[in-house]
């Protein structure tokens, strides 16, 4: 996932940072504009697609029966994934999922999971034998850095306009619902990135590719810090990263409210 | 003795030159290896005391030859970077044209020679247009933790003399670790262990006598 | 509730293993302990065993991976199957992808990578037996493997995490407080800066026990880091 970007491009960044500007002209603590539209894949229980400037995401949840996990035998079960897809880059490689995919994909999971977002012991069935189990797929179609804001905001769209299929005689019947797919939270994840002495919300590509760290922080709908992710060569001073979990949090009221 | 210091330490502060093994933060110096600290009133620099060797210009080296490409040898250097030693190079004038150099030093020919230049990204050439650069023919190549090489040679090559006269062994020591030896047999079995020993005792004090006493006690055993 | 979840997890002030709130495991390192590789550690923290072993500077394969500028800090977190009760499946899972990405960050911001053009630096790290924290444990690993192999580096960089339990803030959770328990934030340090190199979060945290987990891991962290000087003061000598 490493465009080559000349050193003029990330001296020409980080001064503009210095100076308290940033290459796209926003503010430092200010989202591209987003749009979010849930509802469009059809055989999917639940899907959205979601911009972030030019990021474009494409959520989709498919539900199925399974076995439940020895461990949460009265719990259902949530699979997310995120695929880099050649076509929305030109470093984005086939094959198997990248590191940088991988960790798109766990830590906009985490947030779910944490958060408790999805009821997963509405989602049983019959103990120890049967429960919903729902695979959440991101796609990203269209790659301007910031997939974990994007990502996850994507995710909880799609769940949010999931619809549950009927199951009956052991048989999952897609075509007619039972009603929506029990969400109690809606979790967001916000993300900066340092570049220089500079923090700046919501990075596109350009100043992903000259960060020195990155910090997403996930927040549930009460405020709570329910993931976090540092990343990046470079460090965050303790103070600086107190300061941003507060930060994210007004933050993720705003994102919330897109929904 | 020399203070042993750690990644991280401080080691100095304001204004003082900097060698290797040290790194600047601000107004303070800190050691950037393990290693043994050399400091002097507008001088610092961390001895290494592990770690793999890193060609420098001057060094003499025993390298091996492990690939030839248009008129240069390919010389493993027991080090991230192999070393070039061109047709150029060589002890005595080759036309590389007329010449198959593989037929000259085929792969596996030991050799000892001197990095004549070490370029920004790392491309290490040699020369053996050096009156003490030669292909080693025969004997045995020990390698040792290239850092303890200049306990081998010792204050003032003290150490190796005595060696080479103790053992009556022609012997020759790269930089870069390896240790060429070539003499009678039960000799050169004394010299290999009077490098280990080397290896292990490098941080003790009085070390030229104790080897020596041990190269005497070994030669009675013959 | 999951199934073997404890009623209570504090009781008079100890945790289920004996120890204060604020304690860290039995903590043990060793520095040098393989023969092939350029530098090694090994660490037993609780229940956790792992083996870090450090190659390079050494030739970059494959090719393509070369930087003209600096050497490649390359991080491989595996888990031998043995390791956990039920058997983990050999190879890179997503997990242990992700903690190979988040390691090789940990340590990226001290590794004087500029140093050595052209070059690998390889790290190794094996999970022989766990019991939670295995990140930490790995980071604080490789780090001591990379000072004995003489890789040049600003400063060693110790990892120790804290949690919640009981809705008590606690040190370096081990394994049942981490399968059962409802916060674990693991942090990694560069400790003459104080600086975050590793920062990661799951479960739920109000604010402001986010501050103190966040403190009290980093106050694990120099514990960690004193047991870390004390393993290479072991192997070469020196110390007061």
């Amino acid at each position: 996932m490493e465009d080559i970007i000349s050193e003029v491009e990330r001296d020409y960044i980080a001064s503009l940072i210095a100076e308290g500007k940033r290459i796209d002209g926003r503010g430092f603590d200010e989202y591209r504009p987003i749009e979010i539209e849930t509802g469009i894949y059809q055989k999917a229980d639940g899907s959205a697609k979601v911009t972030m400037g030019n990021t474009l995401v494409a959520a989709g949840v498919k539900l199925i029966v399974g076995e439940p996990y020895s461990d949460t035998p009265s719990s259902g079960v949530l699979t997310t994934s995120a695929e880099l897809i050649p076509l929305a880059a030109p470093t984005f490689e086939k094959g198997p999922p990248s590191q940088e995919a991988i960790e798109v994909a766990r830590v906009i999971d985490r947030v779910i999971r944490e958060s408790g977002a999805v009821d997963f012991d509405a989602l049983c069935i019959t103990e120890k034998e049967a429960v919903w189990i729902a695979f959440l797929d991101l796609h990203i179609l269209d790659y301007d850095g910031n997939l974990f804001d994007c990502g996850t905001l994507a995710a909880i769209a799609a769940l949010l306009n999931t619809q549950m299929p009927k199951y009956e005689d052991e048989m999952v019947i897609y075509e007619e619902k039972t009603g929506p797919l029990p969400v109690r939270d809606k979790p967001m994840e916000t993300t900066f990135v340092k570049i220089g002495k500079g923090i700046v919300l919501d990075p596109n590509l350009n100043e992903e590719q000259v960060l020195d760290a990155r910090l997403t922080i996930g927040t549930n709908q009460d405020g709570d810090i329910c993931a976090m992710q540092k990343g990046g060569p470079g460090t965050f001073t303790q103070e600086e990263i107190l300061e941003l979990v507060n930060k994210s949090k007004e933050k993720a009221k705003e994102l919330r409210k897109l929904l | 003795m020399r203070q042993m210091v750690f990644p991280g330490d401080e080691v100095a502060e304001g204004r003082v030159r900097l060698g290797g093994g040290v790194y600047r933060d601000g107004d303070k110096v800190y050691s950037s290896l393990i290693g043994l600290l050399d400091k002097k009133p507008n001088y610092v620099r961390v001895i290494p005391i592990t770690g793999k060797y890193i060609p420098k210009v001057g060094d003499y080296i025993i390298g091996q030859v492990v690939e030839q490409l248009y008129s240069n040898w390919d010389i493993d250097l027991n080090s991230p970077y192999v070393g070039i030693l061109s047709s150029d190079d060589f002890y005595r004038r080759l036309d590389p044209y007329s010449t198959e150099l593989l037929e000259v030093m085929p792969i596996g020919t030991l050799v000892y020679a001197r990095v004549r230049e070490v370029t920004p990204t790392r491309k290490i050439y040699l020369t053996m247009r050096e009156r003490v650069a030669r292909i080693l023919r025969g004997g045995r190549v020990v390698e040792i933790t290239p850092t303890k090489i200049p306990r081998v040679i010792g204050k003032k090559m003290s150490m190796i003399n005595m060696i080479r006269k103790e053992t009556g062994t022609t012997i020759k020591v790269g930089q870069n670790g390896r240790v060429w030896i070539k003499g009678e047999s039960g000799k050169v079995d004394i010299v290999v262990k009077a490098l280990q020993k080397i290896e292990r005792e490098a941080h003790l004090p009085g070390l030229t006598d104790s080897i020596k006493d041990m190269i005497i006690e070994e030669r009675e055993k013959i | 509730m999951k199934v073997g979840q404890p009623e209570k997890f504090i009781i008079d002030g100890k945790r289920l293993d004996g120890r204060a709130v604020d304690e860290l495991r039995p903590l043990k390192i060793k520095a040098g302990v393989l023969k092939r590789a350029d530098g090694s550690a090994y660490l037993e923290w609780g229940g956790n065993k792992v083996i870090a072993a450090c190659y390079g500077p050494r030739e970059v394969h494959p090719k393509h991976m070369m930087r003209p500028d600096r050497a490649v800090l390359r991080t491989y977190y595996n888990m031998a199957p043995f390791s956990v009760i039920d058997r983990k499946r050999p190879g890179p899972d997503r997990r242990s992808q992700e903690i190979s990405l988040v390691t090789r960050q940990a340590l990226e911001p001290v590794v004087l990578t500029n140093l050595y053009p052209r070059t690998a630096i390889d790290i190794f790290i094996e999970i022989l037996q766990a019991q939670a924290g295995t990140r930490c444990t790995g980071i604080t690993a490789a780090s001591v493997a990379l000072a004995d192999a003489g890789i040049p580096m600003k400063s060693l960089v110790p990892a120790c995490a804290a949690g919640k339990v009981d809705g008590e803030i606690v040190l370096d959770l081990f394994d049942i407080e981490d399968n059962f328990g409802s916060a674990d934030l693991p942090v990694a340090i560069i400790p003459k800066t104080g600086e975050v190199t590793l920062l990661q979060m799951d479960g739920n945290l109000k604010g402001d026990e986010f501050e103190r987990a966040f403190k009290l891991a980093v106050e694990g962290c120099y514990q960690v880091y004193e047991k870390q000087k004390e393993a290479l003061i072991e192997k070469y000598g020196g110390g007061d």
